[in-house]
C-alpha cells in the first residue's frame, strides 16, 4: 500500500495490485474503488461550495456525508470538509502526476 | 504497470468535470425549449410548438450523448438538477431570439471544453466534441434562418410566420 497524500485529518493510499485506494479518517480505515473515489470527490466539492460553506457557518458547523454507496458516514464540521477536499484535489493530482511520468519514461 | 486511475478513465478529469457542467446546460436548454413549446402550442402555433418539441427533444439527445460518453470513458456522469426556467415571454420574435442566444452560449461552452481539451492533451474527448461544434454550427444557422422570416415578413400575421417554421 502506497501513501498517496497526507492532510491534517486524513491520508488517502493507493494499492496497484488490488486496484484500490484507502482512506484513513484517524479512527477508520476505509477501501474505495475509483468508481467511489470519484464519486466522493464529486460530494465533497459540493459539501465545499462557498455556499455550503456560509450555510454551515449559519447553522449548526455540522454535515453529513455518506459514501461508498451509504456504506459509510461521516460527521464533518468546515475545517474537516475544507481538509477533504485539499486531500481529494491532491490525491488526483499526485495519481495524474504518476501517470505523466509514466507517459515519459516509456516514450 | 499505469497507475489505477489510467487503468479506470480515459480522460481528463477536468475535462469530465466540464462534460457534466455541459450535461447541465443540454438538459437546461432542453427543458427551456419545452417552456417555449408550451408557450406556442397554447397560443395556436402549431408549427412553432412541433419545432420547439423536436428541439427539446434533440438537446436532450445531446445531453444523452454526453452523459454516456462520460460514463463510458470511465468517468462518473451525474443526472442534472434544472429549476428556474421561465415560462413568461413577450412575443414569437422574442422566443426564436432567446433561442438563438442560448444556441450561441451552448456553442461557446462547447469550445471551451474543446480548448481544455487541447491544453490537457484530452484527443479522446476532443474527438467525441468535434460532432456537437459541427452540430452547433447547424443549429445557430437554423434559428438565424427563421428570424430572417420576421424580418422579411415584417408586420404580417403571426400564423402566416408560423406556416413558413421548418416542419423538419
Amino acid at each position: 500500500m502506497e501513501q498517496l497524500f497526507a492532510s491534517k485529518y486524513y491520508t488517502s493510499y493507493q494499492d496497484v495490485k488490488a486496484r484500490c485506494f484507502y482512506l484513513d479518517c484517524e479512527y477508520k480505515i476505509v477501501k474505495l474503488s475509483f468508481c467511489q473515489l470519484l464519486n466522493l470527490r464529486n460530494k465533497v466539492k459540493q459539501l465545499s461550495s462557498p455556499e455550503h460553506i456560509e450555510y454551515m457557518l449559519n447553522h449548526s458547523d455540522v454535515t453529513l456525508l455518506t459514501f461508498c454507496d451509504k456504506e459509510h458516514i461521516l460527521i464533518l464540521d468546515t475545517l474537516q470538509i475544507l481538509d477533504l477536499k485539499e486531500l481529494i484535489q491532491a490525491t488526483f493530482a499526485i495519481m495524474e502526476l504518476e501517470t505523466s511520468i509514466h507517459t515519459m519514461i516509456s516514450d | 504497470m499505469e497507475s489505477i486511475a489510467r487503468q479506470q478513465i480515459s480522460i481528463n478529469l477536468e475535462v469530465m468535470d466540464m462534460l457534466n457542467q455541459q450535461v447541465v446546460k443540454e438538459q437546461h436548454a432542453s427543458s427551456v425549449y419545452l417552456a417555449m413549446a408550451s408557450w406556442c402550442d397554447q397560443r395556436g402555433l402549431i408549427n412553432s410548438a412541433a419545432f420547439f418539441y423536436r428541439q427539446s427533444m434533440e438537446e436532450r439527445e445531446h445531453m444523452m450523448r454526453i452523459f454516456k460518453f462520460i460514463n463510458d470513458c470511465g468517468g462518473s456522469a451525474y443526472a442534472p438538477k434544472i429549476s428556474d426556467i421561465s415560462h413568461e415571454y413577450a412575443s414569437l420574435k422574442e422566443i426564436f431570439e432567446l433561442a438563438l442566444q442560448q444556441e450561441i452560449a451552448i456553442t461557446k461552452s462547447i469550445y471551451k471544453i474543446v480548448a481544455l481539451c487541447r491544453k490537457t492533451n484530452d484527443f479522446a474527448s476532443e474527438n467525441f466534441l468535434q460532432w456537437f461544434v459541427k452540430e452547433q454550427l447547424e443549429e445557430e444557422q437554423v434559428m438565424r434562418d427563421i428570424l430572417d422570416i420576421f424580418d422579411l415578413m415584417g408586420d404580417t400575421l403571426l400564423k402566416l410566420i408560423d406556416e413558413r417554421i421548418p416542419k423538419e
